[in-house]
């Protein structure tokens, strides 16, 4: 009977290991494009510490830069971004996020609060994936899930990454054991340039309110942030695309001053920051390029400091030593672009298309 | 009998951070899959389906391949490239005098996504144009039982759009419902 | 609900949990609600069509059984035959409203070909006296009902599984892990080769104007590969669940790829439905008044020997219509009915010439020829089975036609091949999975395999099977990306 009992306890403990080895290797890296994919579980090696934490979509994780934030004015931040990431996402991100640390501000980017539901099972996965377990975690999966989409694949990511043996590249391989870091404090660096010449008409819609479901996680957001003594800022970045429509804006500044919250539209502010989408962005206008993230995160760190209560942490030892390796990161994958871009007239690695094409 | 339906189509339904355009594709590059690939491409097989926009002789039928239509639309005003999040494809907006024609990456090349009407000088294959009433859009295209200012009539993979302000047409709007 | 959902897999944790927590003598009734709760997912309707058949051939039952204690066995008869009037009337006509758009169109139950065979073969076991007709009618609910033989069998009998099936048996642990182990083999077939094929298959068939000539052969293999895997799979979950609670039931396959003729193949292919026409349909009506008086007539004219060559030609005929019919309602299935039948006829009427043949070159003992034999047997079962691929039989004829002929769609083969569906490696994995069939196969019976396994290595074994499982995880083709499709057997 025992060696019965042996056999089995050995046999299941093979089991999980095997399990999880095979977890880990079928479960996307995203150590290269695209990217976007790491997000959400790199934050956890930047959480504890960051007065600043921004969430949105990509207007967030591709307009500010938590390096500029610290160099110009000591400010410690990371931005917990994702592609497409909903309302209820940045809710349970938040939620998440607040085990680790808590800030004094939260900056929120509200292009989101148009959508109503997931824009695909792609982007959920991409938001959701890197969390680490928690109930948190699964709540934001149920809140999140399209209906071809189970909750146990969230728990158990084999379930739907199993097929991908038929893909497994050496990545998956190499990095079986920790991806490699993609993202600077959350903030996905492009340092290439394709200028806004023109943009389609912009067309009348039917109905303008916001989506219900994100008006209600919206709020629970800003509960959680005064639950916690949080200052929560709206913001709309200054992408040009899609076009953010008067009425959207209304809405937005309304609900802000009904709750005595700022918010900020930077689309009405580029004189003051001088973004300048000839050269300033790296997709015609839909996401800024370094060049333009610097110049937007130098004009919001000075509003920081001037209108909030975060202050300047460079006095301090230890978190300069941790930021000065970041900084460093920073530069160089700023030279490793610049470089590729010189070689190649594109971004090969990271994510940019041939310019012909 | 069940179980010789056709394989569906498993084509993903993404929407690109540029908001209002939907791509199609086989799915995140990092997920992709082979199982995941359809394997007729249903947007072209169907090419004919649907509400139909002309143009100068060019027919323009939503989730057809959109190389040839372009082609022979001849040079737009403009072209705009909407590139989604994490390289779920990219969708161009091409301009023309009164419309704008968006594609969408398809197995084979760009297909056909949407068609806008932006002003008077085109109509629908029906005479709708900018600026009909809602009873001259239910005149020709039947009644619809949305109040509001929203038409909507779906055909096939597709759907047409009329939107109205104060009984105005403002917009007009073809598109192909990918996935 | 889905044996390869995971809801299905819910589903068994919370009823075994319940199951062994209820005392033992309660445990038969933790089945029959599971078994309700499990059939409820199909559809309310479902319910109401097998309370209503159990209940009816419960109280005739009852009718049969009293009349038979109290010695009136002739008038025993009336309500037996009344009985089998309704449910196979029932039957009947809802496969009848499902092949032809009538104008009541009634919802069709799934599993109700099954349950309807095992309810008129029960109400005649009381009347041949086989077995007495239960007195309690939830316990009878549950032998028509028990989940995992509900939706594709195997026909089960009461007299077999009776005992085991209201004794509410602990689980134990070898019992469980043989249990697990079938269950995990069943997976095997059904997720990594049946879900993985079956695209193809659907997409062949779905176009059989362009995909003539080698690609009707190639469907011919894929069905043959598809349907075992998918059918024998089915059926590996549904004995593996019964094994978990300790209820023993027949086989219902056995390697039936190994046959070396048709008759053979359908001594070893889906056993119980062919046990089940042979002892309530071909029994009787050979034994029948009516075959009797044509027995009579005939003998007057022909030798006994070609009377009675005549007589189980003609009700083997009819039991395999039948066979097609129970199948659908479509000239597809009953053309594959009466092929059967025809094959079956002919072999059995040229049994003597066969035998001096063999006998006059000695090839009964060549195992070349015996190979041989069951190559022929793969391709002519090959060949009628895929009667089931298209639901007029004239098609399948006119592609049959088109074998030999270059094939209507141009390319390359491989080309074709991976633009269906699977890609190259989804075949790869398909052919690896075959030569374990193939191995298992050889290795002996379904049971006997895997005992023969723990008994050689019990530690080995559950390596094995944890493998498999493993394998079954990575290689299965459910979740997002694949259509997860029904039982190809739930649908009859």
């Amino acid at each position: 009977m025992k060696k019965r009992i042996r056999t089995a306890l050995a046999c299941a403990l093979c089991f999980i290991a095997l399990f999880l080895a095979l977890s880990r290797l079928l479960m996307p890296k995203y150590a290269s494009f695209p990217f976007e994919g790491a997000l959400s579980g790199e934050y956890y090696e930047d959480a504890g510490g960051n007065d600043v934490l921004f969430f949105g979509d990509c207007e967030v994780f591709e307009s500010f830069s938590p390096v500029v934030l610290w160099r110009q004015y000591g400010i410690t931040s990371c931005i917990r971004g994702g592609p497409e990431q909903r309302l209820w996402q940045s809710y349970y991100l938040l939620e998440d996020a607040l085990k680790y640390e808590t800030p004094k501000v939260v900056v929120l980017n509200v292009l989101a609060l148009k959508d109503g539901e997931a824009a695909s099972e792609a982007y959920n996965r991409m938001n959701i994936d890197g969390m680490r377990l928690s109930l948190t975690k699964l709540r934001c999966a149920r809140a999140s899930m399209t209906e071809e989409e189970s909750l146990l694949s969230y728990i158990f990511p084999i379930f739907r990454y199993h097929s991908r043996w038929q893909s497994l590249t050496g990545d998956d391989f190499k990095y079986f054991f920790g991806s490699r870091q993609v993202s600077h404090n959350g903030y996905l660096m492009r340092v290439d340039t394709r200028p806004l010449e023109t943009l389609p008409a912009v067309k009348p819609l039917a109905d303008y309110t916001f989506s219900e479901k994100a008006l209600e996680y919206l709020d629970m957001l800003r509960e959680l942030c005064e639950e916690r003594g949080i200052r929560l800022v709206l913001i709309k970045a200054p992408s040009a695309y899609p076009h953010w429509y008067d009425e959207w804006d209304k809405q937005a500044s309304d609900y802000a001053a009904r709750h005595g919250l700022t918010y900020i539209n930077f689309l009405n502010l580029g004189n003051e920051t001088g973004i300048d989408m000839s050269t300033d962005t790296y997709d015609n206008g839909l996401h800024l390029n370094l060049s333009g993230a610097e110049k937007l995160s130098a004009w919001f760190g000075n509003w920081l400091i001037e209108e909030t209560s975060v202050s300047d942490g460079r006095d301090d030892a230890a978190l300069s030593a941790a930021w000065s390796g970041r900084a460093a990161f920073y530069d160089r994958m700023k030279q490793d672009q610049l470089a590729e871009l010189a070689e190649y007239g594109y971004l090969i690695n990271y994510g940019g298309r041939p310019p012909e094409e | 009998m069940k179980k010789l339906l056709i394989l569906a189509a498993a084509v993903l339904c993404l929407s690109a951070c540029g908001g209002e355009a939907v791509s199609a594709s086989t799915g995140p590059q990092a997920l992709t899959d082979s199982q995941t690939e359809p394997a007729p491409d249903t947007g072209q097989e169907n090419s004919t389906s649907g509400y139909v926009f002309e143009y100068n002789g060019v027919s323009i039928s939503m989730g057809a391949p959109a190389a040839d239509i372009i082609a022979a639309l001849g040079e737009p005003i403009s072209e705009f490239e909407a590139e989604s999040c994490a390289g779920q494809g990219v969708d161009i907006t091409y301009s023309y005098p009164g419309f704008e024609l968006v594609t969408y990456p398809g197995a084979d090349g760009e297909n056909v996504l949407s068609v806008s009407l932006l002003d008077d000088t085109v109509e629908t294959d029906k005479g709708i144009m900018i600026g009909s009433s809602g009873s001259e859009i239910e005149a020709a295209y039947g009644k619809n039982g949305a109040d509001g200012d929203l038409l909507e009539y779906s055909q096939e993979d597709m759907k047409l759009t009329f939107t109205l302000e104060n009984d105005e047409t403002v917009y007009i709007e073809y598109r192909y419902l990918v996935g | 609900m889905l044996f390869t959902s995971f809801g299905f897999i819910l589903f068994l944790l919370a009823l075994s949990a319940i199951y062994s927590a209820a005392p033992q003598k309660a445990r038969w009734a933790v089945l029959l609600a599971g078994s309700f709760v499990f059939y409820a997912f199909s559809g309310f309707y479902c319910l109401v069509y097998i309370s209503a058949v159990t209940a009816l051939t419960y109280f005739f039952a009852r009718g049969v059984g009293g009349l038979l204690e109290r010695g009136r066995k002739p008038r025993a008869a009336l309500p037996l035959a009344l009985c089998v009037f309704i449910v196979s009337g029932l039957l009947l006509t809802l496969k009848l409203s499902a092949a032809f758009s009538s104008p009541i169109s009634l919802l069709f139950p799934m599993g109700i070909s099954f349950y309807a065979l095992k309810t008129i073969g029960y109400v005649t076991d009381v009347y041949r006296g086989t077995c007495k007709a239960e007195k309690n009618i939830f316990k009878y609910a549950l032998f028509v009902s028990f989940f995992p033989q509900l939706v594709q069998g195997p026909i089960s009998r009461f007299k077999d599984i009776s005992p085991s099936l209201f004794e509410g048996r602990p689980f134990e642990f070898e019992r469980t892990a043989s249990a697990l182990w079938r269950i995990i083999w069943g997976f095997f077939k059904k997720l990594v080769v049946a879900d993985r094929l079956m695209p193809a298959v659907r997409a062949l068939s779905a176009e059989p104007e362009i995909y003539t000539g080698i690609y009707f052969a190639v469907l011919m293999l894929f069905y043959m590969i598809t349907l075992f895997a998918d059918f024998t799979g089915g059926i590996d979950i549904a004995l593996g669940v019964s094994e978990l609670f300790g209820v023993e039931t027949a086989e219902n396959f056995d390697r039936p790829y190994l046959a070396a003729s048709i008759s053979e193949f359908w001594r070893r292919w889906h056993i119980t439905m062919g046990t089940w026409f042979r002892d309530y349909v071909f029994y009787p009506l050979s034994a029948s008044r009516f075959m009797g008086g044509i027995t009579k007539k005939l003998s007057r004219s022909f030798s006994p020997r070609t009377v009675s060559s005549i007589n189980v030609s003609a009700v083997t005929l009819l039991v395999w219509f039948l066979t097609g019919l129970w199948h659908g309602a479509k000239s597809g299935y009953i053309v594959w009915g009466l092929l059967n039948g025809l094959i079956i006829v002919a072999t059995l009427n040229l049994k003597p010439r066969y035998a001096a043949f063999h006998k006059r070159w000695g090839l009964n003992k060549k195992s070349w020829y015996k190979a041989f034999c069951v190559v022929r047997t793969f391709l002519l079962m090959s060949c009628i089975q895929v009667f089931d691929c298209f639901s007029e039989a004239s098609t399948t004829f006119r592609m049959f036609a088109s074998l030999f002929a270059p094939p209507a769609i141009a390319g390359s083969f491989f080309e074709t091949l991976t633009s269906l569906g699977p890609a190259a490696s989804d075949y790869i994995v398909v052919a690896l999975a075959c030569a374990l069939f193939a191995i298992a196969g050889f290795s002996g019976k379904t049971g006997e395999v895997r005992k023969k396994l723990s008994a050689k290595s019990p530690v080995f074994s559950a390596f094995a099977a944890m493998l498999l499982l493993l394998f079954v995880i990575v290689f299965g083709s459910y979740g997002i990306g694949y259509d997860s499709s029904q039982f190809i057997y739930n649908g009859f």
